[in-house]
């Protein structure tokens, strides 16, 4: 494998956690010579995605979220992963404009937000055994996703 | 991995510029209430921004609402959840809400969410003034 660099952040479900998150990963991601369009995508899937594991993922209860970040030649790839809840219906979850909290005012456009934002991205989760969002980026290849933020 | 590039220190400077709290004002423009924001608005912030907008709204001489996003450097989808929110206590009083400012990031987002369809883009405060009052 061409992995060239590799960090592991873990902090509890807090919100002011979020932009702590979504910083420290672009400042890890910025060793990759990103454009600022990039630098941006990733700040915002990277939030969604913690977003997510703290209200979804441990609603009202304290638990650690973990964020991996692991640097290839050619790509960023971001784990985030609590030991939340989990979800039910993963694909009724990626829809557009699903929530299953609508009285939080929730747009229900998280992970539609972090497919476009981001080159691929899988979930993985378990009924009361948590979810891994994995996110894939490509930085700085012919590879051009829509919406051009190169 | 080129370390020595000079975008790697434009980069860390754009990070560093990150304002990690929101900062709300507003003023009166006749029946408009504009709303400022600036720094990042998302999960966080977001019960903030709500309940300093819903408590100005108690005031039913606003109709039409404009946030202005000019010094907003962050948002993402929890922003939406806010305006979908503010959008449908405007509507109700037959009232307009545009938003001023958008940047390339936020646009992004408001496109794949369909917000287009509900809140009117203007390219800065003057124009969004004088498209929903006439000013």
């Amino acid at each position: 494998m061409d992995k060239i660099n590799e960090m592991k952040l873990r902090f509890v479900s807090k919100s002011s956690n979020e932009s702590f998150a979504r910083v420290t990963i672009a400042a890890f991601a910025s060793q990759m010579d990103p454009t600022l369009g990039e630098i941006s995508d990733i700040k915002t899937a990277v939030s969604e995605a913690v977003t997510n594991a703290i209200i979804h993922g441990y609603e009202d209860k304290m638990g650690y979220v973990e964020v991996l970040a692991t640097i290839f030649s050619d790509r960023l790839v971001v784990e985030v992963s609590d030991r939340g809840r989990g979800i039910e219906d993963i694909e009724k979850a990626r829809q557009p404009l699903y929530t299953s909290k609508p009285e939080l005012e929730r747009s229900g456009m998280g992970f539609t937000v972090m497919e476009t934002f981001m080159d691929d991205v899988r979930v993985v989760s378990g009924i009361n055994q948590g979810t891994k969002v994995i996110m894939i980026k490509y930085i700085g290849s012919l590879t051009d996703n829509i919406g051009g933020s190169k | 991995m080129k370390n020595t590039n000079k975008r790697y220190g434009t980069i860390l400077h754009f990070i560093g510029q990150e304002v990690m709290v929101l900062q709300i004002t507003n003023k009166r423009v006749s029946d408009i209430l504009v709303v400022s924001l600036e720094g990042e608005l998302d999960h966080h912030t977001s019960g903030e921004v709500r309940k300093y907008i819903d408590h100005l709204l108690d005031d039913p001489t606003i109709k039409n609402l404009i946030i202005d996003i000019k010094k907003l450097n962050f948002m993402d989808s929890s922003g939406l959840g806010v305006l979908i929110g503010r959008y449908k206590i405007i509507k109700k009083r037959g009232g307009k809400l545009g938003v001023s400012n958008i940047s390339a990031q936020i646009d992004r987002i408001f496109v794949v969410s369909g917000l287009y369809k509900i809140i009117k883009p203007y390219e800065g405060l003057q124009q969004a003034l004088k498209d929903i009052g006439g000013y």
